[in-house]
């Protein structure tokens, strides 16, 4: 069953001929260029997801660990996933992935550090595409490291042609982590692409962040990056939440030590007569 | 830490400190009143473990080695679905898998008798399940107690009995007349562990969601709601929705990002890279 939603959403077939109802296609991202400015935002868990559309964010993109519940939470919001290529060795396998991702109600791709041939080979198929310049964590050795990339000409102009490469190539969109402001300002103009800005400043067409930076809270604790900005501080809240829970569970560790649980209205009784006879089955089988 | 929990071998021989081995359990018997949780997150596991929780069940999916690592000193059964196992040797292999991810006992729950018989030749502790099985719904017709007549708990009693033979540890009760399980916890070797069923149980069980109050389902009656993390839940994800409506409207009203979240280039290389990109222009 589909909700009707008219006002916020149209109607479309998602890329695995499913009618639902989303709120951007690609045709209307690529035409919004330059004329509003987008959203974008990391997404790991449904309830990050059912939030982000409830807030009306425009994009979302995830990994596809959780993509089906993602997608169920969040149905309504145009969906990018990424696929890391370790996990890939030919572009047959990394096609198959995609289509998997698909079926699951994706409306787009991420290609992270793919080999440049299976991002080609995928976009012959018209999927859309979502690439990935500038700071490249899992590339990052080759750009020394945990820091900014493009601060000279020619790491400048380096970032330009690897745009120009994937609008080539069809992608749809572009992730430019952590160069100059004045390079994406720049770059921003001559692409056809959406530039999707996380660390590079205000001129991307998309600004994007991750969840976990937004509400604060971060696996391994390192501090929240300088490109982000936080707007709450959820590490508290889940150190609050774990405190509440073991007051929980030692309410409920007092209350047996003390025979305070349980009590009558948790349990069921057998009548005083069919106790009494099983009783008496229970000595004529000894 | 020490004196709290005792050095022992898990059965995949990892040294490491426990709560209790199965023998303290057995021999826990009459003597003091035990605690099991079923969890589903490392985050329950960890509470439950600095809580004092005696015992914690969990299921065999892919949490498992986090919530064992959340609560590495608790005794920690596992549940094997049989359904997913349909073989004595896939069961096996299955228990092997989970016992070398460190539990200290199964949960055979719904199990063929063989399975467990075989599973016991191999001294590994389980517990099993009898009263009310929600699986076997189907056979006692509707989700109601068991053991409500001489006959059913006659019934009930075999059961049992049956499942001591088979060389289990403990065995879950589920929805049984208290008076009932009382004299049956007398007649029995296994650890009775009550859900549902009354206070003359060796142990009480319950589900951490329902201890929380965040169930799924209708509130069941034999359970008690300790905190109301529904509550607590719904804020926190208002709290969520709130923050990402901010960051939005930032994006809108150019608030973010801001110069602290910029990196800049040298003036020289920004206007050789524009002069690049305008020759380039021409190229094009």
């Amino acid at each position: 069953m589909i909700k009707k939603n008219t006002k916020k959403y149209k109607k479309v077939y998602s890329l695995a001929h499913q009618l639902g109802y989303r709120n951007y296609t690609v045709r209307d991202l690529l035409d919004l260029k330059g004329k509003k400015k987008l959203t974008q935002i990391n997404v790991v868990s449904p309830d990050e997801a059912e939030a982000a559309e409830k807030a009306d964010i425009d994009l979302i993109i995830t990994g596809p660990e959780k993509v089906k519940e993602i997608r169920q939470a969040a149905p309504h919001t145009f969906l990018t996933c990424g696929i890391k290529y370790t996990q890939h060795e030919s572009k047959e396998s990394i096609t198959k992935k995609c289509f998997e991702l698909i079926e699951l109600g994706v409306d787009s791709i991420h290609t992270n550090s793919w080999n440049i041939n299976f991002i080609k080979y995928v976009s012959e198929f018209n999927i859309p595409l979502q690439a990935h310049v500038g700071f490249v964590p899992m590339k990052s050795t080759w750009t020394g490291g945990v820091k900014p990339v493009g601060k000279t000409l020619n790491e400048a102009i380096k970032i330009y042609k690897e745009i120009k490469e994937m609008e080539n190539i069809g992608c749809w969109a572009v992730e430019v982590e952590c160069i100059p402001a004045a390079v994406l300002a720049e770059v921003t103009k001559l692409t056809k692409m959406l530039t999707i800005s996380i660390g590079s400043g205000a001129k991307g067409d998309v600004q994007f962040l991750f969840s976990e930076d937004i509400l604060g809270y971060h696996k391994d604790l390192t501090e929240t990056p300088r490109h982000a900005k936080t707007y709450r501080n959820f590490n508290k809240l889940y150190r609050n939440l774990q405190k509440e829970r073991i007051s929980a569970f030692r309410k409920f560790q007092s209350d047996i030590m003390k025979g305070k649980f349980p009590q009558k209205k948790h349990s069921v009784i057998a009548s005083k007569k069919e106790y009494y006879n099983f009783k008496k089955i229970l000595k004529d089988s000894l | 830490m020490m004196k709290k929990y005792k050095r022992i071998f898990s059965i995949n021989n990892d040294l490491g400190f426990r709560n209790y081995t199965v023998r303290d359990l057995i021999n826990l018997k009459g003597k003091k009143k035990l605690s099991q949780v079923r969890v589903t997150t490392p985050q329950e596991a960890a509470a439950a473990q600095e809580a004092g929780i005696d015992l914690l069940l969990t299921g065999p999916g892919s949490e498992f080695p986090k919530i064992r690592k959340a609560a590495s000193k608790t005794f920690m059964t596992v549940g094997i679905p049989f359904i997913e196992n349909p073989s004595k040797k896939e069961a096996t292999k299955k228990a092997f898998e989970i016992i070398q991810a460190g539990a200290d006992s199964l949960m055979c729950q719904n199990w063929n008798l063989n399975w467990m018989k075989h599973l016991s030749k191999f001294k590994i502790p389980f517990q099993s399940h009898v009263g009310f099985i929600p699986r076997r719904t189907t056979w006692i017709g509707s989700i109601r107690s068991f053991g409500k007549t001489a006959k059913e708990a006659s019934e009930l009693y075999k059961d049992v009995k049956d499942i001591e033979e088979t060389g289990a540890w403990g065995i879950e009760v589920e929805l049984v007349p208290q008076n009932i399980l009382a004299e049956i916890t007398t007649r029995t070797s296994l650890i009775t562990i009550s859900i549902g069923s009354g206070n003359a149980a060796d142990a009480q069980f319950l589900f951490a969601e329902d201890i929380l109050g965040q169930s799924q389902i209708k509130f069941p009656r034999h359970a008690k709601k300790y905190a109301k993390f529904d509550k607590i839940m719904n804020s926190i994800q208002h709290e969520r929705f709130r923050a990402f409506k901010e960051f939005k409207l930032d994006v809108k009203n150019n608030k973010f990002p801001s110069k602290r979240n910029l990196i800049s280039i040298p003036k020289k290389d920004l206007m050789n890279f524009k002069k690049f990109l305008t020759n380039k222009k021409f190229h094009d």
